[in-house]
């Protein structure tokens, strides 16, 4: 049994072709700037919803979280094999952060391998090497997230020390495993020339080692889920990052045959 | 880049304002007043009123045209068809000033109708003698809104032209109509439609529009001499010696070929007003040919061709559908007469058929944004993804068009229905998504069939909600319902019996055609009337198939599995509540409606649960139908499209146990019902996947889509694997409506400003500016869930 709060199909950013995105619940990260809080917890959850309907306010009861199988799951996952066949696509896990059940994940990536089907983990890295390296055996892809090069930041900004997450990128790429490098951009918090500086050191240094990196602009879209959860929004009122600078740090980050797209 | 010529055209069409025009209606009652037609045959006559019309119908010749021929003394000046149906002084006054779909009627279109044509044709047109062969059980049926009937006001039509008119020259299909005439000689022949006289009565109409183009001709040689710029004076006499040379003689170059077609699609138009107008179908296999020998030859370069594909084009957008009234005007409110040209697929030999036209077709369609001709790929396993790619390009602009069909599906479609493997691979599909055998079958659409309600019969014993009165049999009392099965049962006899009486009712119909309103000119052009010596609507064609169109899949499907849900398996409310609810509208009953709507299985979600009431629902009436014959040796056949039908068919049916309002639309094509899919299109394409497609001629699937879906090559390629995953389950045809919600919004607020803003609506696109309040809230519903 594991928990997952939701079953996104027809995803378009998590790696290649057409997939399947399983979000697993239950994260030992706090981002300020998350917009999935549903997945902090690993037990499900029930919150009200307000609907208008008929010009009237209808509360419902909205879970966020199941716990469900992992054959069932297989079987949900196997509904789009057509679509993977075709477009070279598979099924990613994500969360949350699908470490946290690293069992249940092992199993999932053991049957979709069984199953002949493209597996992508899309991870903050925060877990133990051995435990990486062990998801790492049954992976196809990962999809890593490197929310910020400068450790107090990292720490101050998601609860957590970055030195292990750093450690296990290099796990990973010295594995030979396809790694997809994630950078979300916060805003006053990793969009500094500095920051910026620190992550380019970083990919160029592994430069023969991966060939992708993605940028994610923050989106104000996430701060809606908080009121619906009753949560304050951490992160307060920031502006979405300009266009122009996202067009920069692409260029910034494109060296010597490294691939940037903006949005997965 | 448009030429200015192009431009000048097509502006001239978009202007051109939607008229009513008496020309045909005056012509058609002068000919039936003065000719002594004792003793003629009926097919005889009709071919001499055919001769008639295009003897004395005025001619027209555009500025910069380079393909001649209006159906009405000027574009979008729409003739009426007295013989079908009779405007009355207030169907004019109605169409003068209503809001969606108008035709300007002025002072003398009005005068001549009421002191010539109204009590001419008062009581002798063919809807009045269709009405009075329908048994009262059908009236009620109808006025119910259970089904509609396409042929009250228009012929049966829905053919596809096949390849014969690029080889061969009407003066060989005479010579064929005398040999068999000759054969007959001495033969003893009995009644009217006989043989002889339907043979004869073709090669009338043949000959006439042989005689029509030469007067065109003789038309521009007068212009020639008259225009004082040398160059149109040289392209007017090139444009009169083609008049003269086709249709008679076979085309041998591009111009040629496209103006011949033109000729054939303007009489089948006059003679009758067969519903779909007519269609050259496989366009870019035929003109492949001459466009390459042009080419070698010098004779156009291919800008020059480009050019003239795009005068074609503009000929199609001159000619709105005839004006439609009450039922009819509801069930197709838009000025499409659905001409749908067919690219790609495959060829007779089963080879990937996308050539090198395929590509200027495409291109032509994307410069020219028009709202007629529609457009259409058809996509089989054998073409190149580059093809599928350049057609979503165009999708991506939002314009609607072109829309994409399985070539894989259509074939063993029409092999299931029997047909030999080369016509199948000749085939495709017409109007918004119907299959046929192109040049060689007859598939008359025969009317959309309500399928919801049926269902809310099959829930009230029968009587209708709406008044009270009793329209199907008595298939006893909801509440008393102990299982679910019981529903599905009173559902089964309840669709049988209505079925039943739509099916009867349509053999009279196509009777009634067959004996009053033979179509000698159509059956030329379709194999094998000449050979069979057999009218188009008698069965003269090599297959002749009945469709009826279901219509609100998606709908009741909900509604099946919420009664499940909810009465069966959960037990959260019994019959009584819901019957209660129901008739209140909701009204008081938020919370329920609200559970109905967010906590019931839906379909469009790849969810068994719910979509196997879709199966269940699409079986039944498959076995309902499918292979009943028809009266012209053909056999009825289903398909799954609604043009705007599912307006019409939600406006009379009260609220449903889906949470659906009274009134509101039904679900379209095999589309989920608007909102109900929340897992994604992928979920959807198998949801619809699970329905067997190759049982139909034809299923429409509608997906909407944001236009930044669409902004890169990425989002494109993705589009294609949805497209080719669909296509390998079988899917049948998929369209995408690329807009967003605020788009639309905007252009119901200032619909000045947008103008040109074209959708896709069910089946085929439209202005959406020509659409209803309704059906506009339902496209941006649509959009908004996005």
């Amino acid at each position: 049994m594991l928990t997952i709060f939701d079953i996104k199909r027809f995803a378009l950013h998590d790696g290649p072709g057409l997939r399947t995105t399983v979000f697993f619940k239950g994260c030992p990260l706090r981002c300020l700037w998350c917009h999935n809080p549903e997945s902090y917890e690993m037990e499900p959850e029930s919150h009200n919803l307000v609907r208008l309907l008929d010009g009237k306010e209808i509360t419902m009861t909205r879970k966020y979280g199941s716990l469900i199988k992992e054959e069932d799951l297989m079987v949900e996952i196997l509904q789009d094999k057509l679509f993977f066949e075709e477009s070279s696509g598979g099924v990613t896990f994500s969360g949350g952060e699908p470490l946290m059940q690293y069992k249940q994940l092992i199993s999932m990536l053991k049957l979709s391998g069984k199953n002949n089907i493209h597996r992508a983990v899309d991870t903050s890295g925060y877990a133990s090497e051995k435990l990486i390296s062990e998801v790492a055996g049954h992976t196809d892809l990962f999809l890593y997230d490197l929310k910020t090069m400068d450790p107090e930041m990292h720490k101050r900004s998601t609860g957590v020390d970055n030195s292990q997450i750093l450690k296990n990128a290099d796990v990973l790429l010295d594995m030979g495993k396809e790694v997809i490098f994630r950078i979300p951009i916060i805003p006053g918090i990793n969009d500094s020339e500095k920051e910026l500086d620190a992550y380019l050191r970083f990919f160029e240094k592994r430069i023969e080692k991966f060939k992708e990196v993605h940028i994610l602009p923050y989106h104000k879209i996430g701060s809606d889920k908080y009121s619906r959860l009753n949560l304050e929004y951490p992160l307060g009122p920031i502006a979405e990052p300009k266009q122009e600078h996202i067009e920069l740090i692409k260029q910034k980050f494109s060296i010597s045959g490294i691939e940037v797209s903006i949005g997965g | 880049m448009l030429t200015n010529r192009i431009q000048q055209l097509r502006n001239a069409s978009l202007n051109a304002i939607n008229t009513l025009s008496a020309e045909r209606a005056v012509l058609m009652t002068d000919f039936y007043m003065s000719s002594d037609l004792e003793g003629k045959s009926i097919p005889v006559q009709r071919a001499l009123s055919f001769e008639y019309l295009m003897e004395k119908k005025q001619l027209c010749v555009l500025d910069g045209e380079l393909i001649v021929g209006e159906r009405g003394p000027a574009p979008k000046a729409t003739p009426t068809f007295p013989e079908i149906s009779l405007h009355s002084l207030e169907d004019l006054d109605i169409l003068d000033s209503r809001e969606k779909v108008s035709f300007k009627v002025d002072a003398a279109v009005r005068e001549v109708y009421e002191q010539k044509i109204i009590p001419f044709w008062k009581g002798r047109t063919n809807r009045d003698r269709l009405i009075a062969g329908m048994e009262p059980e059908w009236i009620s049926a109808y006025e119910a809104g259970v089904f509609t009937e396409f042929q009250e006001q228009r012929a049966p039509g829905h053919t596809v032209l096949g390849k014969k008119i690029y080889s061969t020259g009407l003066l060989k299909f005479i010579k064929e109509i005398d040999d068999r005439l000759e054969g007959l000689e001495g033969k003893q022949e009995s009644g009217d439609i006989s043989e002889r006289e339907e043979l004869t009565a073709m090669k009338i109409a043949a000959n006439a529009i042989i005689m029509y183009a030469r007067r065109n001709a003789e038309l521009l040689n007068e212009m020639a001499l008259k225009d004082s710029d040398p160059e149109r004076k040289m392209e007017l006499r090139y444009m009169a010696s083609i008049c003269y040379k086709v249709p008679a003689h076979a085309p041998e170059t591009l111009h040629e070929a496209l103006q011949y077609y033109w000729f054939v699609h303007l009489g089948v138009i006059t003679e009758l007003n067969p519903w779909d107008s007519f269609n050259p179908g496989r366009l870019d296999q035929h003109l492949l040919s001459f466009y390459k020998n042009d080419l070698s030859e010098g004779r156009q370069t291919k800008e020059s061709a480009i050019e003239l594909i795009q005068a074609f084009w503009v000929k199609f957008n001159n000619h709105p559908s005839p004006p439609k009234m009450g039922v009819t005007a509801k069930e197709s409110s838009t000025y499409t007469d659905f001409c749908l040209i067919n690219l790609g697929g495959m060829k007779e030999d089963g080879s990937d058929a996308v050539n090198e036209m395929s590509f200027i077709l495409l291109d032509v369609i994307e410069e020219m944004r028009l709202l007629q001709p529609s457009s259409m790929i058809q996509v089989s396993k054998n073409n190149p993804d580059s093809f599928i790619e350049r057609a979503v390009k165009i999708v991506k602009t939002g314009y609607g068009q072109p829309s994409i069909f399985n070539s894989d599906a259509i074939v063993e479609e029409l092999l299931n229905q029997g047909k030999s493997i080369i016509d199948a691979r000749n085939g495709g599909a017409s109007g918004c998504v119907e299959t046929g055998a192109f040049g060689t079958e007859a598939y008359i659409l025969t009317g959309y069939f309500n399928l919801v309600k049926v269902l809310e019969l099959s829930m009230h014993n029968g009587v209708d909600p709406a008044n009270g009165k009793q329209i199907g049999p008595q298939t006893g009392s909801f509440i008393e319902f102990s299982a679910f099965e019981d529903i599905k049962r009173a559902f089964t006899v309840q669709l049988n019996y209505l079925l039943d009486l739509k099916i009867k009712g349509n053999r009279i119909i196509e009777q009634i055609y067959a004996e009053n309103l033979p179509v000698p000119f159509l059956s030329l052009f379709v194999e094998d009337c000449i050979a069979n010596g057999k009218d188009y609507n008698v069965g003269g064609a090599r297959y002749n198939t009945s469709y009826i169109q279901g219509v609100g899949l998606g709908s009741v499907s909900d509604m099946l599995a919420s009664l499940k849900h909810h009465l069966f398996d959960s037990k959260t409310m019994g019959a009584e509540t819901m019957m209660k609810i129901l008739g209140d509208d909701f009204i008081g009953h938020e919370e329920i409606r609200a559970e109905l709507i967010y906590n019931t299985p839906k379909y469009g979600n790849d969810d068994d649960v719910a979509d196997e009431h879709a199966v269940w629902v699409f079986n039944q009436f498959y076995e309902a139908v499918n292979g009943k014959p028809n009266y012209r040796g053909g056999a009825f056949r289903i398909n799954m499209l609604p043009t705007t039908s599912h307006v019409y068919f939600g406006s009379v049916v009260g609220a449903t146990p889906d949470g659906r309002h009274a009134g509101l639309p039904l679900s379209e094509g095999i589309s989920p019902f608007q909102g109900a899919d929340r897992k994604g299109p992928t979920a959807v394409l198998n949801s619809a996947a699970k329905i067997d497609h190759l049982k139909t001629g034809g299923t429409l699937l509608n997906q909407k889509f944001t236009p930044d879906f669409f902004k890169d090559g990425k989002g494109i390629k993705k589009i294609t694997q949805l497209i080719r995953t669909y296509f390998r389950m079988m899917g049948h045809h998929i369209q995408f409506n690329v807009v967003s919600a605020d788009t639309l919004r905007a252009a119901q607020e200032a619909p000045e400003n947008y103008q040109d803003l074209i959708v896709r609506v069910a089946g085929y696109s439209d202005y959406f500016n020509d659409l209803g309040e309704e059906l506009q809230d339902e496209i941006i519903r649509r959009t908004e869930q996005e």
